[in-house]
């Protein structure tokens, strides 16, 4: 019957119902238009060519997704820090697969200079990994030929182990014109401990020095560590002329003693040297294996007075091999390792510092206290990682020390942390971890250090007993929706 | 002429009261109203313009409810309808006729008799069959399809009237159905209204005109909202 109705309406004036119907024909040619209009910018709005991204787009601190489709002057100039852990140890990351399908780096309108004939022009620069691109649906058609991942691409996306430790772990020079460039040093840091924690050894293969030009060179420095006894220290003076770094890889030569990046990502670490006072020799032959995914992807500080930057390629490892003191050698095998690199200039800065294990958990957590600094100290940052690399990043804002312990360092009684406890929670994200203090070695940092730049310089340091710990760490709390907890080994360090 | 039943009346009204807000007053368009209408009944409401006899008759359509007080109308309080069941209500159990005939003009007579079937889920070939019954009932099975604007005013209102029956109802309710009618199609309406009544139909006519008041065995008269006097004539 309604059907009926409409046809007699239709039927019963007919001129009147084609007018209706060519109006309503005008109405919905209008509004398929401006449908596809609105449909336009949709899609434009989520083409991952004008956005950078897919469903989540990671943009550069400051700037807004709206600045980096209209290409706005922001795009020339911003990056993201750490891009390629982001991509890694966050988007691409086990932890998140069954959430993320694809991830695309891309860089757009990057500021680039070409130089040619003597002329140097500016371009606007993009970069993408092809087949990442082409994963996330934002390939661009092509005319002809392929489009594919080259061997740089495939790195970037999945470096080989070795690949990874050169690019985190590689050599740097000193920026120009930066104040006390001779106090400019750079090392390798390698620790060991046995397995019943009861004996440790510190090797740093330092390179110290105006390496741009001249009176620079290179140290290897050990210290032999038994819970309860003195330090034995050993080291080796090298000048330049028998030193061997690169700004691209991570091996390292200082005289005979080397640190070398295996194809597999392990390191080989062989170094000699002879105790301070002249009489004795260690010698070290160990390969470090970092534990997958357990790194630390470095952060920098850059004053025109200060510059340092610090890496920790493997937060999480193990250590097999001798090392030999005076002839008498003890085997690690697949003993607690890590291994860290530093640079920068290091005249009277301090800092907290400390990395553990923690059951499944590793930690990291530290801050710099640059020279006269007259500021707040700065909260230290906590990094958390598990098998799966990254967990979480907290920011406590004070470690609190127990001075319980009284060492003797270079004749004077010296009160130094018997327990350290800092806490911190972000968001859902809880931890509180507690440092057990086992044993303590103190140096006195008023007669200076080569590492530091600091040959013949009386430090005017305001805390200048530079105080080495090893002990228990012991963490609680509730990371990335779960509950965490664990406990384990650790070294610390701090200045009194 | 049949006698009205003297069992369970098909309209029962129990004090009701109608009030509506008037900016910050009230107004009592009804004040407690009660009056039964047994089955086969044919009664008139009269009164002036504003007695509230349009309001009475919305709630005897299941169209609106009181604010207090009882419509039950063939056994079912129809206060306790939702808005969907109410019109199932009246599609089932109510004839409306109204001053205006409100048909179809682009169907026929008998298309228009049928719609009200067609709600109702009668098959077509029934709906056909009943519509031409009706319509020869009203004196019009010779214009079965001629559509209104062809009709008379006097037809179109029997049309109308047909359609009123067309689901059978319990109840036919008539609101100056000769209001737009001269005297002599009126009269013809009247005449149908009384055979209507004498077939069977309980009818309620709201009406100013005298002679369709006077036609019905009962009038009730209404004045500010309230029944002030009942006259039966047979």
């Amino acid at each position: 019957m309604i059907s009926l109705l409409a046809f007699r309406n239709i039927t019963h004036r007919p001129w009147r119902s084609v007018l209706l119907f060519l109006g309503y024909g005008v109405g919905v040619g209008v509004m398929i238009v401006l449908l596809a209009i609105g449909d336009a910018l949709l899609t434009q709005a989520r083409d991952e060519k004008l956005v950078g991204g897919g469903a989540v787009t990671v943009l550069p601190e400051g700037l807004d997704v709206e600045v980096m489709k209209t290409g706005g002057i922001g795009g020339l100039y911003f990056s993201i820090d750490h891009s390629r852990f982001v991509d890694r140890q966050l988007l691409a990351a086990p932890r998140l697969a069954n959430a993320v399908r694809a991830v695309a780096p891309q860089i757009d309108g990057k500021l680039l200079y070409v130089t040619a004939r003597g002329r140097s022009t500016a371009v606007r620069a993009l970069g993408e990994i092809p087949d990442a691109t082409r994963a996330v649906g934002a390939a661009p058609r092509l005319a002809e030929g392929t489009w594919r991942n080259d061997g740089g691409d495939a790195q970037y996306v999945d470096p080989s182990p070795a690949a990874l430790r050169h690019e985190l772990d590689h050599f740097h020079r000193p920026p120009e014109g930066i104040a006390n460039v001779d106090s400019w040093a750079e090392w390798h840091y390698f620790n060991v401990v046995s397995d019943d924690k009861q004996r440790w050894v510190f090797m740093s293969f330092i390179v110290a020095g105006d390496v741009n030009h001249a009176r620079w060179g290179g140290k290897v420095a050990i210290t032999m560590m038994r819970q309860g006894s003195a330090p034995r220290r050993y080291a080796l003076l090298v000048p330049s002329s028998g030193v061997h770094f690169s700004t691209t890889d991570a091996n390292v030569s200082i005289g005979g003693s080397t640190v070398t990046v295996l194809p597999d990502g392990r390191y080989a670490v062989r170094g000699r040297a002879v105790g301070e006072q002249g009489s004795g020799t260690v010698t070290v032959d160990l390969v470090v294996t970092p534990v997958p995914r357990a790194y630390f992807p470095g952060a920098s500080l850059g004053t025109e007075e200060l510059a340092s930057g610090y890496a920790v390629p493997a937060l999480r490892a193990n250590a097999s091999g001798t090392v030999c003191e005076n002839g008498r050698c003890e085997q690690f095998t697949d003993a607690q390792s890590y291994h860290d690199h530093n640079w920068g200039i290091w005249r009277n800065v301090t800092w907290d510092w400390g990395a553990a294990r923690a059951g499944a958990y590793t930690i990291l957590y530290g801050r710099v206290i640059p020279p006269d600094s007259m500021a707040p100290l700065p909260p230290l940052f906590v990094y958390v990682v598990d098998s799966l690399g990254f967990l979480s990043v907290l920011r406590p804002a004070r470690i609190d020390y127990t001075d319980a312990r009284v060492i003797d360092v270079a004749g004077k009684s010296v009160r130094v942390p018997s327990r350290a406890t800092f806490v911190d929670g972000r968001g859902e994200d809880t931890l509180r971890v507690t440092l057990d203090v086992e044993d303590a070695l103190g140096t006195d940092m008023h007669a200076g250090r080569p590492e530091r730049g600091e040959q013949g310089v009386m430090s005017t340091m305001r805390r200048p007993y530079f105080i080495q710990m090893k002990g228990t760490a012991t963490i609680a709390g509730h990371l990335d929706g779960r509950p965490v907890e664990g406990r384990g080994t650790g070294f610390f360090e701090t200045y009194r | 002429m049949t006698e009205p039943n003297g069992g369970e009346p098909v309209v029962r009204v129990r004090d009701v009261r109608k009030d509506y807000p008037f900016g910050d007053e009230r107004v009592h368009a009804l004040r407690g109203v009660t009056f039964d209408v047994a089955r086969g009944d044919y009664v008139s409401i009269v009164g002036p313009s504003g007695c509230g006899k349009s309001t009475l008759l919305n709630m005897l359509g299941a169209i609106d409810i009181p604010t207090t007080g009882d419509v039950v109308i063939d056994g079912l309080n129809v206060a306790t309808l939702s808005d969907r069941d109410a019109t199932r209500f009246r599609l089932q159990h109510i004839g409306f006729v109204f001053q205006r005939f409100y048909l179809m003009p682009i169907l026929t007579a008998s298309e228009n008799v049928q719609l009200p079937m067609a709600e109702n889920g009668i098959k077509p070939a029934e709906r056909r069959e009943r519509a031409k019954t009706l319509l020869s009932y009203v004196g019009l099975g010779h214009r079965v399809q001629h559509r209104p604007p062809q009709l008379s005013g006097g037809e179109q209102q029997r049309v109308a009237i047909a359609r009123a029956l067309a689901n059978a109802p319990a109840l036919l309710l008539a609101d100056e159905p000769t209001g737009e009618l001269d005297a002599r199609t009126g009269q013809e309406v009247i005449a149908l209204f009384e055979r209507l009544n004498a077939d069977g139909t309980t009818i309620i006519v709201v009406t100013h005109d005298e002679a369709l008041a006077s036609a019905a065995r009962r009038t009730i008269h209404m004045r500010d909202g309230a029944v002030i006097d009942t006259v039966t004539r047979r």
